[in-house]
């Protein structure tokens, strides 16, 4: 009974789609057969084959080895193909219904930063027409806030972030700390007098700076 | 509305493409109407993306209607040259012929293969027409830059200028532009930055590897092999997703496999203009991705090769040379003049580093090999191309050696010892590490690894002899 247990969760496993998220540009997730990844299991199903072929060919030339490798790894090739190919399959009924009809700025919803992009955008609507977003410099190590840096520049345009932008925003991921007392901003060491311009909840803000602006 | 600009975007850089193909090509051995717009396609991209450069480097203001003027007048004139030459019309049949059987079998695995070759273009076309950009290698390496100077109108190249070239939204200087270039053409043509749409070309360079290979085995082995060799390529997963993404390993490998088509096409029997063509291609390439240049170099170095081993005259080199200093020298002086390199410059903060140079470590990171090709191997990114390629190679060495395709060859091996110098040498070893490169890496020269996979099979069948051409 276990083992009928194990072997339909390892089923179920071995169909999870893997439908594509930003993470994974560099890679695909590689399916797993049991404990095998599915490369290795197709692996030993060529070279099983390759052994029948040979057997039923009874020919051991270095031409009928080439035919039979080739022939092997075509089928562990069109085997492999029908198990990755299921994953664009669910990433397109996934993506047609979220697509269809729906406009482009709302889009981004398929994607894993939806609600950091609706939230620069919020941000962006509220920027005064004419003014600028401040760049805050960044070191790369801190990675998190690093790249949501970079992705907030590119959802912020075409307003654009500056050396002497008057508004500066902070998430939950920046090393920021406000003192309404003083009116000191302080963002990932960088220090500003500013006020409060707009929260938009969960620790994310904007601030106008009041002085140091140039 | 917005369908009729994105079909202009896509078809004006084929249809001048096509034109300088035509044209290049004219003759007996000219590629059937289908392959010349797919490598028209190609052509005309890294055409376009140069002159909207040097339109940026002049300092005029980008436009649609001035690239594109621009562009028509360069390429009009190859419909007149082309109506002058006297192999003009000629279109011969290109297919080898070998091994068509016509079987009842052969017809329907035919028809399958076709069927579900379409499907898939049907899929990719779709994503990469539909879906926004979703990786951060994208946003931030290509279309933070491309939606910069698409707003921006221009390149910014005012040295006093904070966002000098894309300072802030660019985080290297130094990478090639030919992708956010290709993204600001279709955002001019769009009249706006569509988040989905600003990379339509994505796809089509999917279907421009896979239709390459298609044709370029045919001319070898004939229908069926090619189509096989198409289908299995279509297949491959990694392939797949940067096909409805803005990434520039596709674009780049889509370069390498023309360059090598026509430097396989100037080695069995052309002349010294596939070896132009070649070059063209190859430092579109370098246009593209840095990685682009070395590529330019193996090239460089299997041609020199096949020169003085094959006992060929030097010319087609020359011819070769000067087609890819005369396509890339515009980007080159430029790095030059502002002194923007060539790495990664790591250790970045939100400026950009302008010199970005490489990073030697102090000791080799050899644990990098065993990750390179196990992500090569055992992972389900590539189908099975390497590892047939990596058997065969054992099985058929010497044919190999005695064959042309050895030429071919030396550009992949020459490519992962230069990645793999790179890996273990430099402070880009932690990339090999987070499996961030080596699968993308191994995409640039995937559709060539499986050119060359089909060129081996349908020699290695034939029998003895075939494959010592």
């Amino acid at each position: 009974m276990d083992f009928l247990l194990k072997l339909g969760f390892d089923w179920n496993e071995f169909w999870r789609p893997d439908v594509g998220s930003g993470k994974t540009i560099n890679y695909v997730e590689t399916p797993q057969v049991g404990l095998l990844p599915l490369p290795v299991f197709l692996l030993i199903v060529a070279l099983i084959s390759f052994v029948v072929i040979l057997l039923i060919k009874r020919r051991f030339s270095c031409r009928a080895l080439f035919s039979s490798a080739l022939y092997s790894f075509m089928l562990a090739g069109s085997l492999l193909a029908v198990r990755m190919e299921y994953n664009w399959l669910k990433m397109f009924e996934r993506d047609f219904n979220r697509f269809h009809g729906t406009d482009i700025s709302e889009r981004p919803s398929t994607v894993q930063v939806y609600y950091f992009y609706r939230l620069v955008s919020l941000m962006k609507t509220s920027v005064p027409e004419g003014e600028g977003i401040r760049a805050v410099a960044i070191e790369p190590e801190d990675k998190m806030v690093f790249f949501a840096d970079k992705l907030a520049n590119y959802f912020f345009l075409p307003v654009k972030v500056s050396e002497e932008g008057r508004y500066v925003w902070i998430s939950k991921f920046h090393r920021a700390s406000y003192d309404p007392g003083t009116g000191v901003l302080t963002i990932q060491g960088s220090r500003f007098k500013a006020r409060l311009y707009r929260s938009f909840g969960d620790g994310a803000a904007l601030y106008e700076i009041r002085e140091g602006h140039r | 509305m917005i369908w009729l600009r994105l079909f202009i975007s896509l078809a004006l850089p084929s249809a001048g493409g096509y034109l300088f193909i035509s044209w290049a090509l004219d003759g007996k051995d000219r590629p059937g109407p289908v392959e010349r717009v797919i490598l028209g396609f190609g052509a005309g991209a890294g055409l376009l993306a140069l002159e909207i450069f040097i339109i940026g480097l002049i300092g005029l203001p980008f436009s649609f209607s001035l690239a594109a003027a621009v562009f028509i007048l360069l390429a009009l004139p190859f419909l007149f040259l082309r109506r002058m030459h006297p192999g003009a019309g000629q279109n011969p049949g290109h297919t080898a012929g070998a091994n068509n059987r016509q079987g009842a079998f052969m017809v329907a695995l035919a028809a399958a293969l076709f069927l579900w070759i379409g499907l898939k273009t049907g899929f990719v076309l779709y994503e990469g027409f539909n879906r926004p950009i979703v990786s951060l290698d994208a946003w931030w390496n290509w279309s933070s830059g491309a939606k910069f100077f698409y707003y921006s109108r221009g390149l910014v190249l005012d040295p006093s200028n904070e966002h000098f070239f894309g300072s802030t939204y660019r985080p290297f200087l130094g990478y090639p532009i030919l992708n956010s270039l290709l993204q600001v053409w279709v955002s001019l043509a769009l009249g706006t930055f569509h988040e989905a749409m600003a990379k339509a070309w994505a796809p089509i360079y999917f279907i421009g590897v896979v239709w390459l290979v298609f044709f370029a085995i045919r001319r070898e082995a004939g229908f069926l092999p090619a189509l096989l060799t198409a289908f299995f390529l279509s297949t491959a997963p990694l392939l797949t997703y940067h096909a409805v993404d803005a990434y520039s390993d596709l674009p780049l490998s889509f370069y390498v496999l023309a360059g090598s088509i026509f430097l396989w096409r100037h080695m069995e029997g052309g002349g010294a203009r596939e070896a132009a063509i070649s070059g063209l291609f190859f430092s579109v390439g370098a246009f593209t991705k840095n990685e682009g240049l070395v590529y330019l170099a193996a090239a460089w170095l299997a041609l020199l090769g096949h020169s003085v081993f094959e006992g060929r005259s030097l010319r087609p080199v020359a011819y070769f040379t000067a087609s890819a200093l005369l396509y890339l020298s515009p980007w080159l002086l430029f790095k030059a003049s502002y002194g923007l390199g060539y790495g990664h410059g790591y250790g970045l903060g939100t400026q950009a580093d302008i010199a970005g140079g490489v990073k030697w470590v102090s000791s080799a990171h050899l644990e990098v090999i065993g990750v390179f090709f196990k992500e090569l191997f055992l992972t389900a990114n590539h189908s099975f191309v390497f590892h047939f390629l990596a058997l065969s190679t054992v099985l058929a060495f010497g044919s190999i050696v005695r064959s042309k395709i050895k030429y071919l060859y030396f550009i992949v091996i020459f490519m992962v010892v230069v990645f793999l110098l790179n890996y273990t040498l430099t402070e880009d070893y932690r990339y090999v590490l987070d499996r961030s490169a080596v699968n993308r890496n191994a995409l640039t020269f995937l559709p060539l690894a499986f050119f060359i996979a089909g060129l081996l099979s349908s020699r290695a069948l034939k029998g003895p002899g075939a494959h010592e051409k």
